[in-house]
């Protein structure tokens, strides 16, 4: 009986993996729809930006709606990264150097958008408990095993009753924090918690925001089919 | 023939004398914008050479000049088979990186370039124009633009980051050792020189750079020691100052057409004046051609007689432009003029000169000046010199 209880409480354990494990299954998903709204600011200068788009898998499209950037629509294929640009009604391929540019003028590089599940490079370093204004946190510390994540180690505050993270600060390896990215609301969504409004800090720069804010959001459900295709982009 | 023409000439001795002075006049801005331009391109060859591309710059054969990847790995090895060529006189290994500039408040786009000081010396002139000569692991020069961007002087920090060779982010402070004010847009705008060493242990580059810079004995000889280079060295690609510089080596050939529209408009001013002086002439002086030619001179001496003047009023006007125009650049050449207030260091123009530059002589636009005002004006004085001589006697002295 002490046997099978020991073991018992064992497989309930919190461990550090358990953690990293449960974020990366509540983010993952095989197919989505969003309508979204990006708020960047720079400065005294704010921008509005509004688009809606799918995913499948690995891939993704986005369509901007905004009166100003009408039109403009990205699209992930494989590794690759395309965007229309109706101006020049042309697709352009983003590589190389481009891909360290900010995407729409955010504080989000086009690698950060097409860097898959950037949290599979990381392997758990530490846990400890916290509360901020009541609530009680895990503070879990990450580190880049591989050597080729952007980031070299990142600290996350993870609500302890959903297991989802609620801030994230992005460190080099020499300790400089770069970013940081909190989830200002989560709602649950196909008996998952899914972050519907985050913001992103890069710290370097002050006065600097990007805010993410998905106002109609589904997972797993089906999305048109032929707009995974380069064709679609100039239609 | 020509104590005639001479004492024709002084007769109306107004109308000569602003006919030839226009003619000065062009000569005497061809000369001295001819030796401005010479002087913006040799400058801007010397300045080139000496701050950003050496006599010869080698390169992995992928190098992408854009995004700087494609990088040289053996350089140890590399370099000790340069240094077996005679003509090689300084080798200056360098590695380029995309990053940014921050200091927590803005950041800032630059081209990283990391070098090994000592060597960097023997190939280009950066210490010339650096307010401290100094760069230890932690130290970094900027450019006076980027400077003047984060209002920082020598002594305060600044945030360097990066991608790594792996593609990890790397962020560190360094302190600011020298400020660099050149003649070079690049260098005063983009360019941030760091320790070969640190950015190579921070970034995990693991030995490898982007470009060697070679001097060698002769820079006029780049073409044939590239071929001498490229034969021992197949595997990487060798560009000539020239090559590295095509873009702005381009300015001097749109020089060489500006050149050729000034020469153009010198032969008109020349024509315009010369025929129009000599015409007036013509109908001032009928009756003086009548008599001439009733007491028996012909019409070929006619003829002669004022395409004389005209050659006259000509060869008057290159001396006076060539004179003054040679004493003009004598000036310009000692003392230079001083372009500060017309160049402003963030603006890129191609040219590698800043400040107060110095013309220089071109022997081809003084001998061009000397012959460009009889030509012109001997083409000139033929129309009224025809007419003069086509008149009878008669003709003329009905003349009223």
């Amino acid at each position: 009986m002490n046997t099978f209880m020991l073991l018992f409480l064992l497989s309930q354990q919190v461990t550090p993996e358990s953690i990293l494990d449960h974020i990366r299954e509540n983010l993952s998903y095989s197919t989505s729809r969003f309508t979204a709204q990006i708020e960047i600011r720079k400065g005294k200068r704010v921008l509005t930006k509004n688009f809606s788009g799918y995913s499948k898998g690995d891939n993704f499209y986005i369509e901007f709606t905004n009166p100003e950037d009408r039109g403009v629509k990205y699209l992930k294929l494989r590794k690759d990264l395309y965007v229309y640009l109706p101006d020049i009604d042309d697709v352009v391929r983003m590589s190389g150097d481009m891909l360290k540019q900010s995407f729409m003028g955010s504080d989000l590089s086009y690698e950060d958008l097409v860097q898959e599940d950037p949290l599979r490079f990381y392997k758990p370093t530490s846990l400890s408990d916290t509360a901020i204004e009541g609530n009680s946190l895990y503070v879990l510390e990450l580190e880049d095993t591989t050597g080729t994540a952007p980031y070299f180690r990142i600290r996350m505050l993870v609500d302890k009753k959903t297991k989802t993270w609620v801030k994230e600060e992005l460190f080099t390896k020499s300790g400089r924090r770069l970013k940081e990215v909190e989830a200002l609301e989560y709602r649950a969504i196909g008996g998952k918690y899914y972050p519907v409004a985050i913001i992103m800090k890069d710290l370097r720069l002050k006065d600097s925001y990007t805010k993410f804010v998905m106002s109609d959001v589904s997972f797993d459900t089906p999305v048109p089919q032929n707009i995974f295709r380069l064709e679609f982009l100039k239609k | 023939m020509i104590k005639t023409a001479l004492r024709n000439l002084f007769r109306h001795k107004r109308r000569t004398v602003l006919t030839f002075s226009i003619l000065s006049v062009g000569i005497i801005y061809y000369i001295v914008l001819q030796g401005m331009l010479d002087g913006f391109e040799f400058e801007s060859i010397r300045n080139f050479i000496q701050l950003e591309s050496g006599h010869l710059k080698i390169t992995a054969q992928d190098f992408n000049p854009e995004t700087f990847e494609g990088k040289i790995a053996n350089y140890p090895e590399l370099e000790k088979k340069l240094r077996e060529f005679t003509f090689v006189k300084g080798i200056a290994p360098r590695l380029k990186i995309i990053g940014t500039l921050d200091n927590s408040i803005d950041d800032y786009p630059v081209i990283i370039i990391g070098i090994d000081p000592e060597k960097d010396k023997m190939v280009f002139q950066l210490n010339k124009y650096l307010t401290e000569d100094r760069l230890t692991h932690e130290g970094i020069w900027i450019g006076t633009v980027i400077a003047d961007k984060f209002k920082v002087k020598e002594g305060d920090y600044l945030y360097l980051t990066f991608k790594g060779k792996e593609g990890s982010i790397v962020s560190q402070e360094f302190e600011v050792q020298g400020i660099i004010d050149c003649p070079s847009f690049i260098n005063n705008n983009l360019l941030v020189y760091a320790p070969l060493s640190t950015i190579n242990e921070i970034g995990g580059f693991k030995g490898e750079i982007s470009e060697i810079s070679v001097l060698t004995d002769n820079f006029q000889k780049s073409f044939l020691y590239k071929e001498k280079l490229s034969r021992n060295f197949e595997e990487l690609k060798i560009s000539t100052w020239q090559e590295e510089g095509k873009d702005f080596l381009s300015i001097s050939q749109a020089k060489k057409t500006a050149q050729y529209v000034i020469i153009f408009f010198i032969i008109l001013i020349g024509i315009i004046g010369t025929t129009n002086t000599l015409l007036i002439a013509v109908f001032e002086r009928i009756r003086e051609i009548g008599t001439l030619k009733a007491i028996g001179m012909t019409d070929k001496e006619i003829l002669r007689l004022f395409v004389t003047e005209g050659v006259l009023i000509g060869i008057a006007g290159s001396v006076i432009g060539v004179a003054v125009g040679a004493l003009l650049n004598a000036y310009f050449v000692k003392y230079g003029t001083n372009w500060s207030v017309l160049l402003p260091k963030d603006m890129n123009w191609g040219y590698r000169v800043s400040g107060i530059i110095k013309s220089s002589w071109n022997l081809t636009s003084i001998l061009v000046s000397l012959f460009l005002g009889p030509i012109s004006t001997l083409i000139a004085s033929y129309i009224p010199a025809r007419r003069a001589k086509k008149l009878t006697p008669a003709e003329c002295l009905r003349w009223v």
